[in-house]
């Protein structure tokens, strides 16, 4: 192993106060990335990526939201214990997130380059002119020419307004971006610009990035490892060879499964019998045991804890938890 | 098989409103009053039109306990009444608002074009005088007394009540499950009432509590120069007028009914703000 | 999986166009396919193409500036409206967004009962309607205990339960899907993907199918309609269209779908620029400014949708000289 990780997200916890109860958005999450790597995030709606996102970044609104356990390192410190001013200077500078919806990101009545400009100069002495210069730049590296920096929000189209958002991310050239959705709103044929662009940029500055999505296409395309996240935990975690050639987790093989697939014919989809849990249920045992086709009889009354498949491959579930024991003898 | 209980979006604005104290502190003023008008005939410990010259003018003691006026009327008698008639006043003219505007609005919004055209400018008509104005010329031409009052204070709100229905027509016109009545072959008038009306409610409500205090001031406001109830009838309003020749020395007599106003007002408006809050963000759901 | 020839739903040249302040906003320009009994046709595009008002001016959603619809062999864009109720108990229409196609102030039960109360022997007969809408809940797997319950308390994949069952209370011959998926998560998308499927072959139902997710469509569709900015630019069976695409938007769309496999090399076709305004469009083929193989003929001449072989119909100058 050897080199130190960029982010190092232990035992997270996170949990939100509502009317209808306490929600467990994150449940003892276990997450790392390395530099200059690509971790997917996948999971379906309300399963807590964004949760944790926003926890990493501080940007969580406590009330109602609540840490309730875990460390999450990065570069070292740990971003639930340092104070204010000190997350000031690393949002934007060393941590930047890019939001799904290009359309709500960008203040509708700041010019395009002055957006970027304010980013730089936030984290930057540097005087105004380099500054602009420097957004001029940035603006020409997203593919969008450099004299649409006196432009509006409301004059590019969504595939340009995602490029600016991007655009801003990396002006000050972070360490690691983190991306919710970033092409969802996006058209199929747009999509493939922006994801070339993001995967352009990424060799160029070596970034690492949190690339969160339920496409498994995308992640695919550009991830180094992925993260499948199920009712607030990682139920698997692998470099993206290990995800996709030998999914192990009864959930990933129905992801995977439940994808119409372009090069097969098949009559009928396979399907997850049922819903993902209620975000306020605590279900005993492992959280997916009611939906699981291979439910057993211990996954209804324990948690599954991490069982590693092999160093770079671990998994939450019983299934193979007698399989790691015989790995040690 | 048991059938799931379900949380009406009632409830769960009714719960978040209760939640509210301000809100909940004006509702129970607002019920006290509707009770005080109601039992009026039995709370009132005399007729409010009763005169009684020898005992004119006495600061409020334990047989009169806001004092009696220039006639010898006992005012706390003719505040309960008052709020029989404030409260009258408040419902009926707002009810008469929300009735013709509210259908005015909706088949404007609705069918848009030359009838939204047509319609709207009317309202815009009626909008460019000042609604004290015109009430008071709705008054000057139907005569004095309480049910031309809450024709006249009714109608000069009619405008506000097509717009907010009108606006509120037009968003949800373009909803989704608007469409899907189309396509279930559901005809227009059906969509507005069953569709489209009850999913207006929520600012029109907001604009009743409100609008009621604007309608009480209104009326008093009237009978305070003598446009809206006479005396001997009690109102809030008229007792303020008369009582103001005799500020000098007997300031409980506008006193009283000053405060009734103000009370009455604050409540409505501290109700209308918590339903505003409770219905908002439920509604985006 | 079609089992008839007889064309149910025959479009030709449809139109539907949008005054907006710059201009005309030709949203449905020339459109025309025809849809047998029983089958599928799947129509895809991106955003703005025109897929979404084709199906909501086919069954007069949006009144057409032209053309005709043909159900039946009747033209229903000239139906008044006595006839339109009898065409609206045979058509209905599943919408995209299950968030907002329900009344959130309707009940699961007042919902899916909607069409039926349309129809006078369900109006007078309430033990009928009530029987009726608990078939439809169990047709469309939602369990009874949901009937008296609001959208707002159930997730994605439920509300769009309710979305079919309504749209079946009448028993339509014909249904048009407008991304009746789009807005679900993978695992339940598949489910609502199977049940469609099964209604469709239980009950024989015609499907026109809108959607910009191409594995979607082709798990769905016996036909594939390609649309881009109002015209329809590729037509065949499913096989063919992903097989051998003509059109080059068709090729550009499927090389940019992301495939969910590892170690595959394939050239992606990157489009340069944006989709163009459909407003006040240049003359010409409409894909020429993003084309990679626009000649000057293409900017000059707009391109018909021909017969290139088999069951292949593409509006391209290129695709016709190969033939």
């Amino acid at each position: 192993m050897g080199e130190q990780n960029l982010l190092d997200i232990k035992n997270l916890s996170v949990e939100y106060k509502t009317e209808d109860g306490i929600v467990y958005a994150v449940n003892e999450l276990n997450m790392e990335i390395g530099h200059k790597e690509t971790l997917g995030f996948v999971g379906e709606t309300g399963a807590g990526k964004t949760t944790t996102a926003m926890t990493i970044m501080g940007l969580l609104p406590t009330p109602p939201g609540k840490v309730t356990s875990g460390e999450i390192l990065f570069d070292g410190r740990d971003m639930l214990k340092i104070g204010d001013k000190e997350r000031r200077g690393i949002l934007g500078e060393e941590i930047s997130i890019i939001f799904q919806d290009p359309m709500t990101s960008l203040n509708p009545s700041m010019k395009v380059g002055d957006q970027i400009v304010e980013m730089i100069r936030l984290h930057k002495t540097i005087s105004k002119k380099d500054a602009m210069e420097e957004a001029d730049r940035l603006l020409e590296m997203v593919g969008i020419r450099r004299e649409r920096a006196n432009d509006y929000p409301h004059q590019f189209s969504g595939g340009m307004k995602q490029r600016v958002v991007i655009a801003i991310a990396l002006a000050c050239q972070p360490k690691l971006i983190i991306a919710d959705e970033p092409t969802t709103a996006l058209d199929v044929t747009i999509q493939a610009q922006v994801m070339n662009l993001i995967k352009g940029f990424k060799e160029k500055l070596g970034t690492s990035m949190i690339l969160i999505t339920h496409d498994l296409g995308i992640v695919a395309e550009i991830c180094d490892k992925v993260a499948i996240m199920y009712a607030g935990q990682v139920v698997e975690y692998a470099d993206v060879e290990g995800i996709y050639l030998n999914p192990c987790h009864p959930y990933t093989k129905g992801l995977f499964n439940s994808i119409p697939k372009l090069d097969t014919e098949e009559e009928w989809l396979e399907e997850i019998h049922g819903l993902p849990p209620e975000p306020t249920e605590r279900i005993e045992g492992c959280s997916f045991s009611p939906r699981c086709p291979n439910c057993m009889k211990i996954c209804k009354h324990k948690k599954p804890g991490i069982t590693y498949i092999d160093d770079r491959h671990y998994v939450r579930c019983f299934l193979y938890e007698n399989q790691e024991v015989k790995a040690d003898e | 098989m048991e059938e799931k209980k379900s949380r009406s979006q009632l409830m769960t604005v009714l719960k978040t409103l209760s939640r509210n104290k301000m809100a909940i502190f004006g509702l129970i003023i607002l019920l006290l009053l509707l009770i005080m008008g109601i039992l009026a005939d039995f709370i009132a410990p005399y007729d409010y039109a009763k005169q009684d010259l020898a005992n004119a003018f006495q600061h409020p003691n334990a047989k009169h306990l806001f004092g009696t006026d220039e006639f010898g009327r006992d005012i706390f008698s003719r505040i309960i009444y008052g709020a029989r008639t404030s409260l009258l006043v408040g419902f009926v003219s707002v009810g008469i608002a929300v009735v013709v505007g509210g259908a005015l609005g909706a088949v404007a919004g609705y069918y848009g074009k030359r009838i939204d055209n047509f319609i709207m400018r009317l309202m815009d008509v009626l909008l460019a005088i000042p609604q004290t104005l015109l009430a008071i010329a709705i008054v000057a031409a139907l005569g004095t007394g309480l049910t031309n009052l809450m024709i006249a204070v009714g109608i000069s709100a009619v405008p506000t009540y097509a717009r907010i229905v009108r606006a509120s027509v037009l968003t949800i016109r373009e909803e989704e499950y608007i469409e899907a009545a189309k396509a279930s072959g559901t005809t227009n008038v059906r969509i507005i009432v069953r569709h489209i009306l009850p999913n207006c409610i929520a600012p029109v409500i907001v604009q009743v509590t409100l609008g009621m205090a604007g309608a009480i001031l209104t009326a008093a406001g009237m009978s305070f120069i003598g446009l809206g109830i006479q005396p001997p009838n009690a109102e809030w309003g008229n007792m303020l007028s008369t009582g103001r020749d005799y500020i000098r020395g007997y300031s409980y007599m506008t006193m009283f009914p000053g405060l009734a106003i103000v009370i009455t007002v604050l409540s409505l408006n501290l109700l209308g703000d918590g339903l505003r809050d409770a219905l908002d963000p439920k509604l985006r759901n | 999986m079609s089992n008839s020839n007889e064309k149910l739903v025959e479009v030709r040249h449809l139109k539907k166009y949008f005054k907006v302040s710059k201009g005309l906003l030709h949203a449905v320009d020339d459109v025309s396919f025809y849809i047998n009994r029983g089958e599928t046709l799947g129509l895809v595009g991106e955003s703005g193409c025109g897929k979404s008002t084709t199906g909501r001016t086919l069954i007069r959603l949006l009144e057409a500036d032209g053309g005709e619809v043909n159900f039946h062999g009747e033209n229903i864009l000239s139906l008044d409206k006595k006839q339109m109720k009898k065409f609206r108990e045979n058509v209905q229409m599943v919408f995209q967004d299950p968030y907002s196609c329900l009344n959130p102030r309707l009940s699961v039960f007042d919902l899916i009962a909607e069409p039926l109360t349309n129809m006078e022997e369900y109006r007078r007969d309430k033990k009928k309607l009530d029987a009726r809408v608990r078939e439809l809940m169990d047709v469309a797997g939602l369990s009874r205990r949901l009937i008296n319950v609001y959208p707002h308390e159930l997730d994605g994949g439920r509300r769009q339960r309710v979305g079919i069952a309504r749209a079946l209370s009448v028993n339509p011959e014909f249904i048009v899907l407008d991304e009746p998926v789009s807005a679900l998560d993978v695992c339940i998308q598949a489910q609502i993907i199977n049940l469609l499927k099964r209604l469709q072959q239980e009950l024989n139902l015609t499907y026109l199918f809108i959607s910009h997710d191409l594995s979607v469509v082709k798990h769905i569709s016996n036909r594939i309609g390609v649309m881009y900015l109002g015209k329809i630019v590729e037509l065949s069976d499913y096989q063919t269209i992903f097989a051998s695409p003509r059109h080059p938007y068709t090729k550009a769309l499927l090389s940019a779908i992301p495939i969910p496999k590892v170690g595959i090399d394939r050239d992606q076709i990157i489009l340069s620029g944006d989709v163009p305004s459909p407003v006040n469009l240049p003359g010409g083929c409409r894909f020429a400014g993003r084309c990679p193989y626009v000649t000057e003929r293409c900017r000059q001449e707009e391109p018909k949708l021909e017969h290139v072989g088999g069951n292949q119909f593409v509006a391209c100058h290129l695709a016709e000289e190969n033939k």
